[in-house]
């Protein structure tokens, strides 16, 4: 006879004054998948990556760039910004039919975009996280979380380590493939014109450091380098075939 | 002699505190853009057979441009129409409050079924807001850096992408708080002949609220609901027709007492029973992003 025991519940955690208070502009009420353009990347400093880790995680500056897989010859890489395709009703193309959110997703697939799975997440879990607050459940990203700071109020605290070697990751592994050189070039050319723009202040101190910064990134974009899987260290896909 | 003193009286005949008379509505974006005409009005599904509807656009009125012949006599070859579609679904948009009827007795006229209708005007504005935002966080271009503060530079970059792409003016940018400060704050270190314009009540008039300003010659308005991923706020600049917006009309309500408001509705129904009086408002609404050409996302630090 099948004895039927109900799990542990803490009347505590239904009281809706324990919970958080996130402000009305934090998470969202629905989930999401990322998306991903194939107009739309960026191209991040590798440097400014492994001293963030390296002060983050107390170690010296090589062992954080081992850490993270990061050449020391390479400095710039292109990475994709990514996108957050909500499950709202009523935007961009979702219905509330069954099959409307998959017929919306696939609109964005047939037009190019790249859609990636929540299952392909940081370390193959799910890159969204559901947080219960006091305005009712709310979604965001593996890489958000929230801190107290006085009363009543929330401040996000982002991992910008883990989100920029996710990123990295995915192209690593195929799931968003590299760009035509041409979105690259739309690219360049903005950091050209700022430098343009800033050339007529030059002799101001600041905005010739700021000139410099520019010129290296923008050397560093014609370069065209994106994250390649390492020889050494296996991907997601290479230790789940293992 | 025995003075009446305050602290004599409590607790019969005063109270050591109690509620003032007047009630304070709780700070909150109230911007809308809705009535700003930045977002194209699409019609309703009223009759439409569906709830999806897809935008059709055509290569007309000089997409494609006259050619020069090969020759005088030449055959020419036809030129194809080049055609796009975008769905824009609705989907049924909607808040409940219940209230009992000691509720309203006991109060002294400031919380009651009719202030609570009354209060779903705003409510639906900020649904409305939220699925805008929703929305542009889904532009096919960017301008921006991660995790670097909105400059002037990225608004410039903005303005290229949208020229490179032949976007007619007026052009407008819907900006997280955090990006406008952040741009003002890049603001004072600008050197030259720009500009910002701080919204004027004149301006307020014509835009609604949540015009923050202008800066060359583009509007610029202000919202919280503007969605962050990754770290980062997901503004966007656009020109008009860059996103629409469906609505369904709510028709043949028979059986409750109801309030027809601009694109939504309001019904009472009453729960006798329970003496409690249901308010519910209702509206079916889509918004989305039907021509990206005339669209940038503005991707900066949160």
């Amino acid at each position: 006879m099948p004895v039927y025991t109900g799990e542990t519940f803490d009347a505590r955690t239904t009281r809706s004054e324990t919970l958080p208070d996130l402000g009305s502009d934090e998470g969202h009420r629905e989930p999401f998948h990322f998306i991903s353009s194939p107009g739309s990347w960026e191209c991040i400093d590798l440097l400014e990556l492994a001293t963030l880790h390296s002060q983050q995680a107390g170690i010296e500056l090589a062992e954080a760039q081992r850490d993270l897989d990061i050449d020391p010859d390479v400095r710039w890489e292109w990475v994709p910004r990514l996108k957050k395709f909500h499950h709202t009703p009523g935007v961009n193309g979702v219905s509330a039919r069954a099959g409307g959110l998959a017929r919306a997703l696939g609109e964005y697939r047939g037009a190019g975009w790249t859609i990636i799975e929540p299952d392909q997440g940081p370390g193959g879990t799910s890159y969204i996280r559901r947080l219960q607050t006091r305005r009712g459940t709310r979604y965001v990203d593996a890489w958000t979380s929230y801190v107290p700071v006085g009363i009543g109020r929330m401040a996000p605290r982002f991992d910008d380590v883990g989100w920029l070697q996710w990123r990295r990751e995915l192209v690593r592994e195929g799931i968003v493939q590299a760009p035509p050189p041409e979105v690259l070039e739309g690219a360049t050319d903005l950091v050209s014109r700022e430098i343009g723009r800033l050339e007529s202040r030059s002799h101001l101190p600041h905005i010739q450091t700021k000139i410099e910064l520019l010129m290296q990134k923008l050397a560093g974009m014609r370069a065209g380098r994106f994250p390649v899987a390492s020889s050494t260290r296996p991907t997601r896909s290479k230790r789940a075939k293992a | 002699m025995t003075a009446i003193l305050q602290s004599n009286l409590e607790t019969d005949l005063r109270l050591a505190s109690s509620l003032a008379a007047n009630l304070r509505v709780l700070l909150a974006d109230q911007a809308s853009l809705r009535t700003s005409g930045v977002v194209t009005f699409l019609g309703s599904v009223n009759g439409a057979l569906t709830d999806t509807l897809s935008e059709r656009f055509a290569g007309l009125d000089g997409y494609d441009a006259f050619a020069a012949a090969s020759s005088e006599a030449s055959d020419e070859s036809s030129t194809a129409l080049t055609d796009a579609s975008a769905s824009v679904a609705v989907a049924r948009m909607v808040i409940r409050r219940d209230i009992s009827d000691l509720a309203v007795l006991t109060g002294n006229g400031a919380i009651n079924p009719r202030r609570l209708a009354a209060s779903m005007v705003g409510e639906y504005e900020q649904g409305w807001m939220q699925l805008l935002a929703d929305a542009i966080d889904d532009a096919a271009t960017d301008v921006g850096s991660s995790g670097v503060d909105m400059s002037v530079s990225d608004f410039f970059d903005a303005i290229y992408q949208l020229e490179l792409s032949s976007v007619p003016t007026p052009l407008t940018a819907l900006l997280h708080p955090r990006q406008i400060a952040d741009l003002t704050e890049s603001l004072r270190a600008e050197g030259g002949a720009i500009q910002y314009m701080p919204a004027t009540q004149a301006m307020l008039e014509a835009k609604g609220q949540g015009l923050a300003g202008e800066l060359l010659g583009v509007s610029i308005f202000k919202s919280s609901k503007v969605n962050s991923a990754g770290g980062n706020r997901h503004g966007a600049m656009m020109g008009a027709g860059a996103v629409g917006y469906r609505i369904g009309v709510v028709e043949e309500v028979i059986g409750s007492q109801v309030i027809r408001a601009d694109e939504f509705i309001v019904e009472f129904q009453r729960d006798s029973s329970a003496s409690t009086t249901e308010i519910v408002g209702s509206s079916y609404l889509g918004i989305g992003i039907i021509e990206q050409a005339r669209i940038v996302g503005i991707v900066t630090d949160a």
